[in-house]
């Protein structure tokens, strides 16, 4: 609900993060969990009405990518991948210990001049 | 003169990538592709994005996860149109039933709410699908 306040978020944890080069970021990957609550559709809305505002970035794009809700089975010892919204083990033992899919993090940063950060 | 006309080739997207003014990415051929939208109009699944003699490049959006209200009653199409509207989020109308995108903690909610009349199945949420209170925006 509070899309746009993360969005400024990232555009200042960038700014301080690359305080030189920050105005020729022409791309911006963000990673968002399954659990996060962070619906990518209300993100990348509210990264287009940004850059409408803040015209520096208007040619810059943001890419979300949706993480998998992983979750970790005591019986097998081993990480698997929960798929509509079923938390259980093939082995048939349930789990709520998640291993992925509350975050909301950038991955990756891509500038004019070069390439990946 | 090409005889088998041109070749189809798509742009994959998500579905909440449809209102982004900016694109750039690879088809499924392995052409590049950039796309500015100005005034931006939502992307719908199998628009036609370039096209010459040789190639038409289409839109693909792809299915995803989904919560899919199974009622008939309007009291609960209703109330769940409301609880989802209520945290900002599109509905689609999709073969007669409520669709909307899965998120781990929406689905706790609704499933909480209205048991087993929401199941999760795999949908392509295509924009001429959604339910529009204003615009064309999703």
């Amino acid at each position: 609900m509070h899309e746009l306040g993360i969005v400024k978020d990232i555009f200042r944890t960038l700014e301080e993060a690359y305080p030189d080069r920050y105005e020729s970021i022409v791309k911006i990957n963000l990673e968002a969990g399954l659990l996060s609550s962070l619906q990518p559709i209300l993100i990348q809305n509210a990264f287009e009405a940004y850059v409408m505002d803040d015209t520096r970035f208007k040619n810059t794009e943001l890419e979300v990518s949706i993480l998998p809700i992983i979750a970790y089975c005591k019986n097998c010892d081993k990480q698997f991948e929960v798929k509509y919204h079923r938390f259980v083990c093939e082995c048939g033992q349930p789990s709520d210990t998640i291993i992925q899919g509350e975050e909301l993090r950038i991955s990756q940063v891509t500038f004019q001049e070069d390439k990946n950060e | 003169m090409y005889a088998s006309g041109p070749k189809i080739d798509f742009l994959p997207l998500q579905w909440y990538e449809v209102n982004r003014t900016v694109i750039k990415r690879k088809t499924e051929g392995g052409r590049d592709v950039s796309l500015s939208r100005f005034p931006k109009t939502p992307i719908y699944n199998g628009e036609v994005l370039y096209e010459t003699d040789e190639v038409i490049v289409k839109a693909r959006v792809e299915p995803c996860a989904c919560i899919v209200l199974h009622a008939n009653d309007m009291a609960t199409i209703g109330n769940f149109c409301f609880d989802v509207g209520n945290r900002h989020l599109p509905i689609f109308c999709i073969d007669d039933r409520m669709v909307v995108s899965y998120d781990g903690r929406l689905f706790q909610a609704l499933s909480a709410k209205y048991g087993d009349k929401v199941r999760m199945e795999a949908k392509r949420l295509d924009v001429r699908d959604a339910i529009k209170a204003f615009g064309n925006y999703l």
